[in-house]
């Protein structure tokens, strides 16, 4: 791995001259980048979602695509629609928005149940289809999308099998006073993105995404992973826990951070510190009187706080 | 509280104990016999208390126990049988009659044990609520210091062993129950180990203080004794029951010994005398269990003498002159009376029983007098021939043999105990003599009780209140021998007194008051009655030869103005001291349990206190020789371990690198962050263990130096 590190070092930078204090955003939007996943970004409008989308889109020299969500967005519109070519008294299959290396899908809960779902089958299948002939996606595809978790007049909230298609859900906040005011000196006379260079090739993508694959889950990290997920499931404030799916996620995820912190083994501080971006929108809340009202987070806090960490040979001897 | 923990079992058995110090001097004020009964009883309230049974059920049971309790003490009907429910409901009809008229000194013995059993009951509930609700027990502990304090001041009861007892289970309770309170606070996954770490501590700290505190020697009460100011100012006569006794100067009345003796320093006598021999007043032989008196109901009785025929003698004269307005029936004289020389016309004869020398004709002696008497040279030899009483003449053994029937055999098991590696007369009563002047026994003049009615004066010495003055040791001694069927007699007088003037020939002494004395004489058949001195302080100054050397084994001392007869005060504390200064170094041969132990008390406490740099120093070595070591792995995980002893634990929760960033936050460095990357990289990455490299080694050294420091 030692030839992608100053790679991945100058990713990092190049994002961070855009966007700025984000730093572990940023990481996990690369994380999802190369464990093959994709982003939701809940928040406000205005936090630079869009801008960390582009950045990243622009430093690995990626086509990049932006698909506006509204209520009259119809599957077509995401995944292209064949046209009659009065030509060649054929038809022609005319691309989508979704035929990109990098996609925005701005306010995705605001189209119908059905848009959404094209879209989403589409992450799942690697694929559209469209009119019976299967189009395959572009290598590699990353689907970063938003919502507005304010505004939910007029939404149609994405449920919950469709969420767990995200490997991330990102809450990007507010930039604290320091990082706001870089953020106008930056932007003062021309937006950085403007003249922001690719430093990473898509073929340099493609490797890294080989050696994520490669990074060693020692038995001691997955069991400690598991005795987090399977908490889940038996909490009593839980309705849901996490599923097997949920899992897999959480370990792959892992594997993609530890490779960003230039390791080729995944360390229990991994999956604590990725629990928090993985687990939330794979559970479903009990909400009712008697349990008490708890967040995904606060129950998720409290299940790290109790999960012992293997991290000696004597309990490894046990599993 | 639904659950009843084994730390609650503990504590409330600590306060069982505790409340036990309250029965345990009751039989030194009431007439009692039954305490244990009332401790079992205690208990089981106390088990009762600690099962937190339903109330109807817990009130049930101790009814049944008191009754039982008050039934095995009281009644000899079938225990419930229709007798015995007879019996008590008199008890109660006698009882109440007597309350309603107000006479509650009268209720009988039934309903006093019956309102103690209560008393206990209650207090098993208390102390339920003190120990396990409220956790809180000084004030329980300090009223039982006051209690036990005043018990010990008051009465006979002596409270030394149970004051090391109350702090040992007062101050570990108090721990135990701050440490619970500590321990309720903190994280579950700590309190285990806070609390072993805090019970181990404070157990040790205890042990130590009253260890120490035991063994230390003590200096003499700073105030005056406060007691007798307490009684005469409430009034009160005498402690223990006795009259109130207190001896100034030469007594005329033994039968009754105790109370304290008072240092008068008012002159007696002058003498001018040529020996330093004791001054004789007169011996008794017969020992009442509190005292001597005379017993005259021999058939057949010689003239007085010290000395038979086969023993040397040197003969003396002494001249004695009374102080003014001192007057005394009996003449003092030295060694054996021989004739008057000159005495302004009276005459005197001796008594064959006592020795007493009195005015022919009664009254008291004249304000002065010359006498001639003996002193003999005792042989040694001859002494140790004695193995048997069968050359005793009749009338020796039949006066000075006698014991109280009254006398509790533990004062004879202690005669023969001390004298059972002697096979004849004169070292048997060496070693008693030995034995009373030894360390067991502390000379003091004040303080000394008077025994009780059912009391012995010598055993009450010998086993409990071990201090006192002549009175007491040459008693103890004559009646330790008398045991052994060895004839003894008591005999009062003086010491020889200060030496004020002197001559080639002749000294002359004045003694005084405080010079009043009482020895031991000890029947050897041809040889007579050999004088012994069992009280500590006192020079042995009698003449004991061995006769084929010719050589004296202790010979008069006439060194003797220089000390006052009486040690005072500061010297006695100096004896005192020498003693405990003489146990501390092990000289005492005996076997004193608390050496070891203070040893290894003090060995616990500076390893727990210098366990820092033994741990320091340990890992030091552990990684000098990291070739016994499984390698870095197991380095790492050992170094965990034992930032965990000093007291730095990683939450179960924590993994290495967050709890690293903390201990390097602690530590002020980042070498253990470089430990940890590097264990992680071949706990969690498989990767080979390469040993220490350079950097790691430095890292190593780093945390063990910090840790330690």
């Amino acid at each position: 791995m030692s030839e992608y590190i100053a790679r991945i070092q100058k990713l990092k930078q190049n994002i961070q001259q855009v966007v700025v204090g984000k730093d572990q955003e940023i990481e996990l939007s690369l994380a999802a980048l190369l464990a093959g996943g994709h982003v939701l970004l809940e928040d406000v409008p205005g936090v630079g979602k869009t801008m960390m989308v582009r950045a990243v889109a622009q430093s690995i020299g990626a086509e990049f695509k932006r698909i506006q969500f509204t209520p009259d967005l119809l599957p077509s519109d995401v995944t292209g629609v064949s046209v009659f070519n009065q030509r060649t008294q054929m038809f022609e299959y005319r691309e989508g928005p979704v035929m990109a290396n990098v996609v925005l899908a701005d306010e995705i809960n605001r189209t119908s149940p059905k848009t959404q779902s094209a879209l989403l089958e589409a992450l799942e299948e690697q694929s559209v289809t469209v009119d019976g002939e299967t189009k395959r996606l572009k290598d590699p595809f990353f689907l970063m999308a938003t919502q507005n978790p304010i505004e939910y007049g007029g939404t149609y909230p994405l449920p919950e099998a469709q969420l767990d298609r995200f490997l991330f859900k990102i809450k990007l906040g507010y930039p604290n006073r320091e990082e706001e005011l870089e953020v106008l000196s930056r932007t003062e006379t021309s937006h950085p993105i403007e003249t922001l260079e690719p430093v990473v090739s898509l073929e340099d993508i493609a490797a890294m995404r080989a050696e994520v694959e490669n990074v060693y889950v020692d038995e001691a990290v997955k069991s400690y992973l598991l005795s987090i997920v399977r908490a889940t499931r038996t909490s009593d404030k839980v309705e849901l826990g996490v599923s097997p799916r949920g899992s897999i996620a959480l370990m792959k995820a892992a594997q993609a951070y530890a490779y960003l912190q230039h390791r080729d083994y995944v360390i229990p501080d991994d999956i604590k510190q990725l629990v928090p971006y993985v687990l939330p929108h794979r559970m479903m809340m009990r909400n009712d009187l008697y349990a008490g009202s708890f967040s995904e987070e606060e129950v998720l806090q409290a299940i790290l706080a109790e999960t012992a960490v293997p991290a000696s040979s004597r309990q490894k001897a046990a599993w | 509280m639904s659950t009843r923990t084994p730390k609650q079992a503990v504590v409330f058995m600590l306060a069982f104990l505790l409340l036990m110090e309250w029965l345990v001097p009751l039989p030194a004020v009431t007439d009692t016999g039954f305490i244990h009964i009332f401790m079992i009883v205690a208990a089981i309230y106390f088990l009762i208390m600690f099962l937190q049974l339903p109330n109807w059920l817990t009130l049930l049971l101790m009814s049944g126990v008191t009754l039982y309790g008050l039934h095995h003490i009281f009644f000899h009907e079938p225990f419930l049988g229709a007798a015995w429910w007879q019996v008590v409901a008199d008890e109660f009809v006698v009882n109440y009659q007597l309350l309603m008229n107000g006479a509650f000194i009268e209720v009988t013995d039934f309903f006093r044990s019956l309102m103690l059993l209560i008393l206990l009951a209650i207090m098993s509930y208390l102390m339920y609520f003190w120990v396990i609700y409220v956790q809180r027990i000084f004030f329980f502990l300090a009223l039982t210091v006051v209690y036990v304090a005043v018990m010990d001041t008051f009465t006979a009861y002596d409270a030394t062993g149970a004051m090391v007892r109350i702090v040992l289970l007062g101050f570990t309770l108090l721990a135990l129950l701050k440490a619970y309170r500590l321990t309720a606070s903190a994280a579950p996954g700590e309190r285990g180990a806070l609390l072993f770490r805090w019970s181990l501590g404070a157990f040790v700290i205890v042990a130590a203080a009253v260890l120490a505190g035991t063994a230390a020697p003590k200096a003499e009460p700073q105030w005056p004794d406060p007691v007798p100011f307490i009684e005469s100012a409430a009034g009160i006569e005498g402690g223990g029951g006795g009259p109130g006794v207190q001896r100034i100067g030469y007594s005329t009345e033994d039968s009754r010994l105790g109370g304290g003796f008072e240092m008068d320093d008012s002159p007696v006598f002058q003498a001018e005398v040529e020996h330093t021999e004791y001054w004789r007043g007169e011996s008794l032989n017969h020992y009442t269990g509190h005292g001597w008196e005379e017993n005259r109901t021999v058939e057949e009785q010689p003239d007085y003498t010290l000395y038979e025929d086969e023993v040397d003698t040197e003969a003396g004269t002494a001249e004695v002159q009374f102080a003014e307005n001192v007057s005394y029936d009996p003449w003092f004289y030295p060694g054996e009376f021989q004739q008057v020389l000159n005495s302004s016309g009276e005459q005197a004869e001796a008594d064959g029983f006592t020795g007493e020398l009195r005015t022919q004709g009664g009254g008291s002696a004249p304000p002065s007098y010359t006498l001639g008497y003996e002193t003999a040279s005792f042989p040694i030899e001859r002494m140790q021939e004695v193995t048997t009483n069968e050359s005793d003449p009749a009338h020796v053994t039949e006066q000075f043999t006698q014991v109280p029937d009254t006398l509790p055999d533990r004062v004879a098991d202690l005669a023969e105990e001390l004298t059972e590696d002697y096979d004849n007369r004169y070292d048997q009563a060496r070693a008693v003599e030995d034995y009373l002047t030894g360390q067991e026994f502390v000379y003091d003049t004040e303080n000394i009780p008077v025994p009780g009615e059912n009391e012995d004066y010598v055993d009450q010495f010998l086993f409990e209140s071990q201090r006192g003055y002549c009175d007491n040791f040459s008693t103890s001694m004559a009646v330790l021998l008398r045991t052994l069927d060895i004839p003894t007699r008591w005999v009062k007088g003086f010491t020889p007194g200060e030496e004020v003037d002197y001559t080639t020939e002749t000294t002359t002494r004045e003694v005084r008051n405080d010079n009043a004395h009482s020895w031991v004489e000890v029947y050897f058949p041809e040889v007579g009655w050999v004088p012994f001195e069992p009280t500590p302080g006192f020079s042995d100054s009698f003449s004991y030869v061995y006769e084929e050397s010719g050589e004296s084994e202790e010979e008069w001392e006439p060194s003797e103005p220089e000390t006052p007869e009486f040690p005072e005060e500061d010297e006695e504390e100096e004896e005192t001291e020498e003693e405990d200064t003489a146990e501390a170094a092990g000289e005492s041969g005996g076997f004193n349990w608390w050496q070891p132990a203070l040893a290894a008390l003090i060995l616990a406490g500076g390893l727990i206190y210098f366990r820092r740099n033994l741990v320091k120093l340990w890992m030091r070595r552990r990684y000098q020789s990291p070739g016994r070591g499984a390698g870095f792995v197991r380095s790492y995980e050992s170094l965990l371990r034992l930032l965990h002893l000093l007291g730095w634990k990683r939450g179960p929760h924590e993994t290495l690198r967050e709890y690293a960033v903390r201990m390097d936050e602690i530590l002020e460095t980042d070498s253990l962050r470089t430990l940890t990357e590097h264990y992680e990289r071949q706990f969690y990455g498989r990767k080979a263990d390469e040993g220490m490299p350079d950097h790691i080694a430095e890292a190593w050294r780093d945390v063990v130096g910090r840790a330690g420091a």
